[in-house]
């Protein structure tokens, strides 16, 4: 009876309500809370990534080391095939013409592998780069070469990726830092600014300039470049010599107001020591040349070659390029013994770098006399604006570093130390990126 | 006040809304806690999975083999070029030398490589870094050439097409890679930020093959040296062709006395580029095209003197007419030497028929004209009574000495073969002649009559009996025809003869005589009588027309035959008669009966019969020289003068006994075993005499050319250092036109199969194409060619024709009938040399190159010191040469012209010294 009436008198039924309901909210708030970090998305993602990640590693391994058991192009094939086509020779379908052709001038390998394929194309390409979304492959020899390759690398992480990925490679061979000159290959699509997953592997590029100077020949590599410096009195140099005196009289007379002149006098005469000893010859006060300029010499041997492929005798060509099966077609043979097909590719050569050079320069040159001088010079004229503001900030940088040096030094030393920097005659950089597609 | 009874609240009674808050609060702390541990989840994870420092492991291993890949190749490409051959160093043999040259070469330049990549961190993938070297120096790491192994990949080689005997072998195992092996310690340690710095030493172990095919061209360039040297493939062919070439000529020679100049170095020179050319295409599958292009320009202008351009030869052939007739060295050049035309169809082989023994045994050439060419170009004759080989000889050596040419023989002044003639009388006397004897028939059981002799009982013996009349009771002649045969008797009388004799009996009586009895014998002779009836006297007949083991064998013997007049010994049984029978018969009156008085009486013989059979001698020496030897027995096809005489020897005694029954004419003379007469069995026996005769001869004379052949090559080989005679037999057995066919064809470039031969890994098959090439590309025995600022001959010829100018007169058979063939032989030499020998792999441009991105694997041989680049001399590449003497034969019928060179031509010797 007295519990009846306590519960009606009872007045917290209503607060009881209240309370329960705000119960309620808070709890949902809670799960809510609490739920993102029940589902890891984290630790997905990151299983994802390392996945995306290994398989690019792994791809760009079995990309670069599975063997090519036959692999061929042909030299100068691309503008055999465009002067076939103005014969009226239809290319893409005459199989005697692809059979001739790759008989003559098939270079064929065996049992190599794509990096040992794309390590020696990048470094017959001779490509220059004018721009960062633009290169020229100087060497026409090997057009078909680099684009074959191209296409079969395109091939080859077509299949090893499969659907689900897109793909970016980019193999660079650059000798020297800075100096827009070597080889490319690039293939795939642009690399897009959502997630990818890159792999990077060196390639050793068995090549080493090699100068002969004076009796002595001098390889160009990280290990033997200080030769180099030990042994040719670079100290005659002019604008080394200037560099000497500005620094003895700077360490002997101390830091004074005229720094910022004196850092700029190095500066120039450090690109000035740098314009010889890459582009042209490296010469005494008295003009005398200590040492030619690494660079030309390099580009000296290619026209060179050029040169001698274009006026030896059509035997010595054959002997020297492809053989003696060239005269086994009569329509070949008169091809060949007017020198036609290498006159051809010559002439074409020229034109290709001609129009090059007028890309470049807006304007043309004479080929009337020594073509192949005029475009050597040409492309190195190029090649050197190209670099000088590298050049500068290099020589800046030398500067400061020998500025704050709190005594004189064998500046030579400090130099070739940063241009030995510059080296990288046997390595390329072999980059894959791939992502997922949608 | 309602508020506070919260806390006074007894009934432990707790509002939903603090633990609502307090689960809020809980929430809140438990989701950034597990925010916290999820990434720091995720970074362990990504550690965990870039921690494995296997791929800059695997990544590098494979670089380094690329690295050694081409230092392998640079190695090759300089090995290549500047192959060592003879050695230098001590204790190293050239193989050696050259291995000890790419490892060393490897060594170094791995050495350059690695110091550029694999320092300070250079080679790594973000995570771990890869140095090479040890940890205790690293920068004093040095690649040791002692530490790379070399092995060769060896492959089966399977070339396009080969020829037996006459090339290398069209399977063999050969190098055809290298495999390099090497260990290389590094050293990896972690770059990454998250990583503690750890290194971890490794071994590299790389294993890579070299990529340039040089061990299999250097092994092919090894072979074809092999090959053109000695007694190779190359001795083999060209002893064959120089054997097909100078047969035919000689024979030209033999029939019209020209080619003057059987052997000529100006066709051996071509012929001799030819058959190297053939063994570089068995080889190497290609040939050096330029080579070729010479080649046919030398021989067109070998054979026509005149000049070929070569650009001509390049325009005008397609890639399908890049071959050499072999019948313009044999056919053609001896059409053009003897200014007929080109095509005019020439003896490939001498064919010798049976004529001349078939004729020799009937005729006697008494003398020999010769016909010689003096200094002014007059032709002249010189005739010789009765002459022999020395005889001849000799007068051509006079005629020579005097600077005389020696052109030709002929036979003059034929008489019959008296020797024959005699042969065939006494044939025919020994047919024509029977043999008969006397058969003696007495009376086995005659009439005896003893004389009476009563009272004499004693006999005492009688004398001998004696004829006391004899009474010719008959006769008979010969039987009639068809009826005689030996032991028959042709003629008999028949007798009754009557004998006496005394006989003596005798008796004792006694009578007494003075008191004495005595005993006494009487004696009585009486005549006894003894009559024999039919006692026969017969001719018998022993047998007739004995010819050897023909007898008795005659129709109608002993009748005259009328219509072939032939007497068929009808006059014999009447000589025998009356010269044996008819004085003998007294005397055999008395004789026991028996056969006596044997004796062979020669008939007449009919003059029909030896003309007729000089007659069918001529016919059949017509008929048996009809025979000659089977066109495809040729010298091409037995090159081997020893076999290609047997062979004819094979052949004609095929013929001769398919033309047996022709030859002798059986029933012409005989019927049922039964000569038609005595004549025709004359007849057929010298027939029969004569055939087998000239078939003894043809095989003594071939049996002996053979043997004499073989003694002359055998004493012209034993001047050479090279084959020997079986040696040299067993080169020109090979059947050549199965061989080669009948032309040398030059496949300019085939590829060869190479199938790998290790079955434990996985096989591949691949291809080589080889292109040749080579300085001088036409070795030339006439002019020098300048190479390296030295004029030079790069091949020199000599060809010594070795029995003269008038050739070895094969088999003296008769001092009248000097030889029945004549050979020649001559010995070539060749020895030459490439200046420079080059192959290039033309599929497996596996070396780099700047310009062309590519060139190809080169392999050169040519004479030059090799060192090192300090000047150390290593040893010399040599020169690929070539060197064989071998041997060609002539042979060619007597009489006519003799092969041989002309006396100033005995010796040939053009371009390199040969001693």
């Amino acid at each position: 009876m007295n519990t009846k009436h306590r519960f009606r008198k009872n007045s917290t039924g209503i607060s009881l309500l209240y309370d329960t309901l705000f119960f309620l909210v808070l709890l949902s708030v809670s799960s809510a809370i609490l739920a993102p970090s029940l589902y890891s998305v984290n630790i997905k993602q990151t299983t994802f990534a390392v996945n995306h990640q290994q398989t690019a590693t792994d791809s760009l391994q079995t990309l670069l080391y599975t063997r090519e058991d036959f692999w061929s192009y042909r030299i100068g094939g691309n503008y055999f095939d465009y002067l076939a086509s103005i014969l009226g020779v239809n290319v893409t379908n005459n199989t005697v013409y692809a059979i001739t052709t790759d008989w003559m001038f098939a270079r064929e390998q065996q049992h190599k592998n794509i990096a040992e394929l794309l390590s020696e194309n990048l470094l017959s390409q001779c490509l220059i780069r004018i721009s960062k979304n633009q290169s020229y492959q100087i060497n026409c020899f090997t057009q078909e070469y680099t684009q074959r390759l191209h296409e079969r690398i395109n091939q080859r992480l077509e299949t090893i990726l499969g659907k689900g990925y897109a793909f970016n490679f980019t193999a660079i061979w650059q000798p020297l830092k800075g100096i827009p000159f070597g080889g490319t290959l690039s293939t795939g699509e642009p690399i897009p600014n959502t997630d990818t997953y890159a792999a990077q592997r060196i390639l050793t590029i068995s090549y080493l300039p090699t100068i002969t100077w004076g009796n002595q020949s001098y390889t160009l590599s990280k290990t033997t470049g200080k030769q180099l410096s030990d042994q040719i009195q670079f100290q005659n140099n002019r604008y080394l010599y200037n560099i000497d005196e500005l620094l003895q009289s700077y360490y002997a007379n101390g830091s004074n107001n005229q720094t910022d002149l004196l850092k700029k006098k190095i500066q120039e005469n450090i690109t000035g020591f740098l314009d010889e000893f890459f582009f042209t010859d490296v010469t005494t006060i008295n003009g005398t040349i200590l040492f030619p300029g690494l660079f030309n010499d390099i580009v000296d041997r290619l026209f060179l070659q050029l040169l001698n492929l274009a006026q030896v005798s059509l035997t010595a060509q054959i002997e020297e390029t492809i053989g003696y099966d060239v005269i086994l077609n009569n329509d070949l043979l008169q091809m060949a013994s007017s020198d036609t097909i290498y006159s051809y590719l010559i002439q074409e050569l020229i034109n290709q770098m001609t129009s090059f050079i007028s890309l470049i320069q807006n304007s043309s040159i004479s080929m009337d006399n020594e073509p192949y001088i005029a475009i050597k010079n040409m492309i190195l004229t190029f090649i050197s604006s190209q670099t000088r503001p590298m050049f500068q900030e290099l020589g800046n940088s030398i500067t400061e570093y020998v500025l704050s040096l709190p005594s004189l030094v064998s500046f030579v030393d400090v130099l070739f130390q940063h241009i030995i920097d510059l080296f990288q005659f046997s390595t390329a950089y072999v980059y894959l990126t791939i992502w997922r597609t949608t | 006040m309602d508020y506070m009874s919260l806390f006074k609240d007894t009934n432990a009674r707790i509002p939903f809304s603090i633990l609502g808050i307090l689960l809020l609060l809980g929430s809140s702390t438990t989701t950034v806690v597990l925010s916290t541990l999820g990434n720091e989840r995720s970074e362990v994870f990504i550690e965990i999975h870039e921690a494995k420092y296997e791929n800059v492991l695997i990544s590098a291993t494979a670089d380094i083999e690329n690295i050694i890949n081409n230092a392998g190749l640079n190695a090759a490409r300089i090995i290549g070029r500047k192959p060592v051959i003879i050695s230098q160093i001590t204790g190293l043999d050239a193989h050696e030398v050259n291995l000890l040259r790419i490892r060393s070469s490897i060594a170094e330049e791995l050495h350059i490589y690695l110091q550029e990549n694999y320092k300070n961190n250079m080679y790594n993938d973000g995570t771990y870094a890869l140095n090479i070297g040890n940890q205790n120096d690293p920068s004093a790491f040095l690649v040791s050439s002692d530490d790379i192994k070399i092995e060769p990949v060896i492959m089966k080689i399977h070339r396009p097409f080969s020829v037996f005997l006459l090339g290398p072998e069209q399977k063999k195992n050969a190098p055809v890679y290298w495999k390099i092996s090497l260990d290389l310690p590094v050293m990896i340690c972690s770059i990454h930020k998250y990583e503690r710095p750890k290194e971890y030493l490794e071994v590299l172990s790389c294993s890579t093959l070299i990529t340039s095919r040089l061990p299999l061209l250097e092994n092919l360039v090894y072979e074809y040296n092999q090959t053109i040297n000695g007694l190779g493939p190359f001795w083999n062919l060209i002893t064959l062709i120089s054997n097909t070439y100078t047969i035919p000529r000689g024979y030209k020679h033999y029939r019209s006395g020209s080619p003057e100049n059987i052997m000529k170095n100006s066709h051996l020179a071509p012929i001799i580029n030819g058959c190297l050319l053939f063994e570089e295409g068995l080889v190497f599958g290609s040939v050096d095209p330029y080579a070729l292009v010479h080649l046919i320009a030398s021989s067109k202008k070998a054979l026509s003197n005149k000049q070929i351009l070569e650009s001509d030869i390049i325009k005008k052939y397609d890639v399908t007419d890049f071959s050499i007739s072999f019948d313009e060295f044999t056919e053609i050049c001896t059409n053009i030497d003897t200014g007929e035309p080109v095509n005019t169809s020439i003896d490939t082989c001498p064919y010798i028929n049976l004529t001349e023994i078939a004729q020799q045994l009937l005729f006697n050439w008494t003398e020999a004209i010769l016909t010689f060419e003096n200094t002014h170009n007059t032709l002249y004759q010189e005739t010789i009574s009765s002459p022999t080989t020395d005889t001849i000889t000799q007068l051509i050596e006079e005629k020579q000495k005097q600077d005389h040419t020696f052109l030709t023989i002929q036979k003059g002044n034929p008489t019959f073969n008296s020797t024959t003639k005699n042969l065939i009388q006494d044939i025919c006397s020994t047919i024509y002649s029977a043999v008969f004897s006397i058969d003696v028939q007495r009376d086995i059981d005659p009439t005896i009559f003893f004389g009476d002799h009563s009272g004499f009982p004693v006999d005492n013996g009688t004398t001998v009996w004696e004829i006391t009349s004899i009474t010719k009771t008959g006769y008979n002649t010969k039987p009639d025809k068809g009826f005689i045969t030996p032991e028959v008797s042709l003629y008999s009388e028949q007798y009754t003869i009557q004998w006496e004799r005394n006989h003596q009996w005798t008796t004792k009586k006694t009578i007494m005589q003075q008191n004495v009895t005595q005993s006494i014998w009487e004696t009585n002779i009486v005549k006894d009588i003894k009559i024999e009836k039919n006692v026969s006297f017969s001719i018998l007949l022993k047998e007739y027309g004995r010819y050897k083991e023909r007898y008795n064998d005659v129709l109608d013997i002993f009748y005259r035959n009328n219509s072939l007049h032939d007497t068929n010994l009808v006059e014999t049984l009447d000589v025998y008669n009356t010269t044996v029978f008819q004085p003998q018969l007294p005397s055999l009156y008395t004789a026991p009966s028996g056969e006596y008085h044997l004796q062979n009486i020669s008939g007449d013989i009919p003059e029909w019969v030896e003309s007729e059979a000089w007659m069918m001698i001529i016919n059949l020496s017509k008929s048996i020289g009809s025979i000659t030897q089977n066109e495809t027995i040729t010298s091409s096809k037995y090159p081997d003068p020893v076999v290609l005489i047997e062979k004819i020897k094979d052949d004609i005694r095929k013929q001769y006994t398919a033309l047996l029954p022709d030859l002798m004419n059986h029933s012409q003379y005989i019927q049922n075993n039964s000569f038609f007469s005595l004549g025709k069995k004359a007849v057929f026996c010298i027939r029969e005499w004569y055939v087998h005769l000239v078939e003894t001869q043809y095989t003594d004379a071939f049996n002996t050319i053979g043997m004499l052949i073989d003694e002359q090559i055998n004493d012209s080989l034993s001047t050479l250092d090279g084959p020997t005679k079986n040696q040299l037999h067993e080169s020109l057995n090979t059947n050549f036109q199965e061989a080669i066919g009948d032309q040398l064809i030059f496949h300019l470039g085939t590829g060869i199969s190479l199938e790998s031969t290790n079955q434990q890994l996985t096989s591949w098959n691949e291809n080589i194409t080889i292109a040749v090439k080579h300085i001088p590309s036409y070795l030339d025995p006439f002019e020098s060619v300048e190479y390296e600022g030295k004029k030079e001959y790069f091949l020199g010829i000599k060809n010594i024709c070795a029995l003269g100018s008038t050739g070895f007169p094969l088999l003296p058979i008769t001092p009248t009938t000097p030889w029945l063939a004549t050979f020649n032989l001559w010995i070539v030499q060749i020895r030459g040399s490439y200046a420079e020998f080059t192959v290039f792999d033309v599929n497996g441009e596996s070396h780099p190159h700047p310009l062309f991105g590519y060139e190809p694997v080169v392999y050169t041989r040519k004479y030059e010191a090799i060192r090192t680049d300090a000047e150390t001399l290593l040893g010399w590449n040599t020169r690929v040469t070539v060197s064989c003497d071998t041997v060609a034969f002539s042979l060619v019928p007597a009489w006519g012209f003799m092969v041989g060179e002309l006396p100033n031509e005995l010796i040939e010797h053009d371009g390199k010294m040969i001693t």
